[in-house]
């Protein structure tokens, strides 16, 4: 029987995946305005990586969150379907008010364009944010499934 | 949309027929995890699922589903041999 994978420990390992991505942008966004050593930030980097990639597949792909988020709406059933519905429409609603922020942050850091790094830190919230949001709201998750 | 909720007696006749959650997901086509949250009255099935189900235990749809709460099935044949019996 599969082991079923508590909404707390879900919460906690979505929580931290997206917070490794921050650091992720974070360091390297202030290491490179403020001169940090590349080694430097590297150290930062690869660690924080790590926990990103480890908890994507615990939570996500582990789960099969991440291929019922990206699943065609013939191989999901009806309750599945209402899910993934409910799901996506606040996964949208979070990725708006995301992108307002860096668009307000640019345009008061009055740079001209977007990092690429917080450009595709905002392609991997467009992918995950639907699995989060089944991750986080779910009553019943199981690991395998 | 707020629904109603709807009562059923999945779990028991799944049990009752040695039928695991599984093989019954796969004959009406659904997700195993699914099976689960009718049984608990979690999720409200379409009416195509609930036909789908009900025609799966050869029984017809209102013994399966209902609007209110239901009777255990003993009670429901007892009421009904007494009924027959008047």
């Amino acid at each position: 029987m599969a082991k079923e994978i508590s909404r707390t420990q879900r919460r906690v390992l979505v929580a931290v995946n997206f917070v490794s991505l921050a650091a992720i942008v974070f360091m390297v966004h202030v290491g490179r305005g403020r001169g940090w050593d590349v080694r430097l930030i590297l150290a930062g980097i690869i660690p924080a990586a790590g926990v990103l990639t480890a908890t994507f597949i615990g939570v996500f792909w582990r789960t099969g969150l991440w291929q019922l988020a990206h699943a065609s709406f013939d191989r999901i059933d009806e309750r599945q379907a209402q899910v993934m519905y409910e799901s996506l429409r606040r996964s949208y609603t979070v990725f708006a008010l995301l992108c307002v922020v860096v668009l307000f942050v640019n345009a008061v850091a009055e740079r001209g364009h977007i990092p690429i790094l917080v450009a595709g830190a905002l392609l991997y919230l467009a992918h995950t944010l639907p699995a989060a949001a089944i991750a986080w709201n779910e009553k019943e998750v199981l690991l395998g499934s | 949309m707020k629904t109603r909720k709807l009562y059923n007696r999945i779990a028991v006749l799944r049990r009752e027929r040695g039928v695991s959650r599984k093989d019954l997901a796969e004959a009406v086509g659904v997700n195993f995890q699914t099976v689960g949250y009718l049984e608990r009255e979690e999720y409200n099935p379409s009416l195509d699922l609930a036909f789908r189900i009900s025609e799966y235990f050869g029984l017809p749809v209102d013994l399966v589903f209902s609007t209110g709460p239901l009777k255990p099935l003993s009670q429901e044949i007892l009421e009904y041999r007494r009924e027959r019996g008047k």
